[in-house]
């Protein structure tokens, strides 16, 4: 049964991931494009800065609400719009225009592209086709694959601009984009598979429900703390490295592991994810980062220390996001799976946003990183700490025992 | 005899040297003018 389950799963997982890769791939490049867009454009660095920062919110922000429509009516047109609005604002990003236009492209555009592309859409559609126990694998191989697409598109995304100038790249990303519209026609549609009455009720009923559950502000809670710390190492480590006088392309190698190792923490974490209880490997894994970026700060630095941090840095970077989005279908089922698993994808995005900005607003006020350091392996220990007591008992199980 | 091993080796093969490929790519010092003062958005 569970292998007939994963062979009617197999194109949707393909298409799943192919998905990932190109949204978050295409995503992950667009520091590249700071310094063309703004000199082309004539701004400072404020306009494109600001763009991203909105562009991470309205993702964050618009998740909940297009996880419910996916929910709702499934994750084909939500993905074939999400696909359209993704490749409309790269375009407009290319565009010599005004700075509205360009916000309204980076900022507004792809991020609604976002929510309709990326993790909670994807995962639940997928989680629908594959046996209960099986998710958390498929969960790690769409991770990994779309962790391969950062990893693999960040240097496409360099060879585009240097090959076709800024905007020509933009165009051809434009392009990518819209490859994701057909491939979402691979994912096939599935009736949620109740499991109990408990879990076949309204959306609005769902959000009562996972609002009443301690477990669900714990997720949640955690999961800012990963944002944080994703963003705020992914902005700041080159420079945190130039300061400390370590440059000669230290930075971008140990960005680079990171993104190669990744791959491989994100397939493991589903896998292990499927064996274990999640909420104890998140709690392992907040911890282990509190105590790689704590050796990391206290040992004496060198460019070998760096590439050590972001070696396993990478093991724990990605892994979250699998055994955080199989926590929500283990607790509340896949019904109303990518609306509960975009309200804890806000947090993420939250914590994302505080992590890129008070690492420079810390930095400005301090001259150093020192405090935003201690920020981050500090709400490692509280991630830890908030994540280990959350079950994995069904909704059901949890009123019976009530 | 059907070499059952071989698919599968010739793809982790090919996976090392994608991988391996594009991490050679991120030695381009343009990445680091990119990112040294941005970071990935």
């Amino acid at each position: 049964m569970a292998q007939s389950r994963w062979h009617g799963a197999g194109i949707a997982l393909i298409c799943g991931s192919l998905i990932l890769l190109i949204s978050l791939g295409v995503r992950h490049g667009f520091g590249l494009f700071l310094q063309p867009v703004s000199m082309a454009q004539g701004w400072g660095r404020e306009s494109f800065a600001f763009a991203m920062a909105l562009q991470n919110l309205v993702w964050g922000a618009s998740q909940p609400i297009t996880g419910m429509i996916a929910d709702r009516y499934g994750a084909k047109p939500v993905i074939a719009i999400g696909a359209v609005l993704y490749a409309a604002g790269l375009w407009m990003m290319s565009q010599v225009g005004g700075e509205t236009l360009f916000i309204l492209g980076a900022g507004v555009l792809i991020g609604l592209g976002l929510s309709g592309t990326t993790f909670p859409v994807i995962f639940a559609a997928i989680s629908r086709l594959v046996a209960p126990e099986q998710r958390s694998l498929a969960m790690g191989i769409t991770m990994a694959v779309g962790s391969f697409g950062q990893f693999a598109m960040l240097p496409i995304s360099l060879g585009l601009i240097i090959g076709f100038d800024w905007q020509g790249a933009l165009v051809a990303l434009s392009i990518l984009a819209l490859l994701m519209l057909p491939l979402g026609f691979g994912i096939r549609t599935a009736p949620a598979p109740v499991t109990s009455a408990v879990e076949d009720v309204s959306f609005v009923q769902a959000l009562r429900d996972a609002a009443g559950e301690r477990d669900f502000w714990l997720l949640s809670l955690g999961f800012f703390a990963c944002g944080f710390q994703v963003v705020f190492i992914a902005i700041h480590l080159p420079a945190y490295l130039a300061d400390e006088g370590i440059g000669g392309g230290v930075a971008t190698t140990v960005l680079a592991l990171i993104g190669l190792v990744n791959i491989a923490g994100a397939y493991f974490a589903g896998f292990w994810g499927g064996r274990y209880r999640k909420p104890m490997l998140l709690s392992w894994i907040y911890l282990a980062r509190g105590v790689v970026i704590a050796a990391f700060l206290f040992l004496p630095l060198s460019a070998w220390s760096a590439y050590m941090f972001g070696a396993v840095m990478g093991l724990f970077w990605l892994s979250t996001v699998p055994l955080t989005n199989g926590t929500v279908a283990s607790v509340f089922g896949v019904k109303h799976m990518s609306m509960l698993g975009g309200i804890v994808f806000f947090a993420h995005q939250l914590g994302s946003f505080a992590g890129g900005w008070m690492g420079g607003w810390l930095y400005d006020r301090t001259g150093n990183y020192d405090a935003a350091w201690g920020i981050a392996i500090g709400l490692s220990l509280i991630a830890a700490l908030l994540n280990w007591p959350i079950t994995e008992r069904t909704l059901a199980e949890r009123r019976a025992t009530a | 005899m059907k070499a059952r091993w071989l698919i599968p080796f010739a793809c982790t093969l090919l996976a090392v040297v994608v991988l391996a490929g594009l991490f050679t790519l991120y030695q381009n010092p343009l990445f680091e003018l990119y990112l040294i003062e941005w970071g990935l958005c």
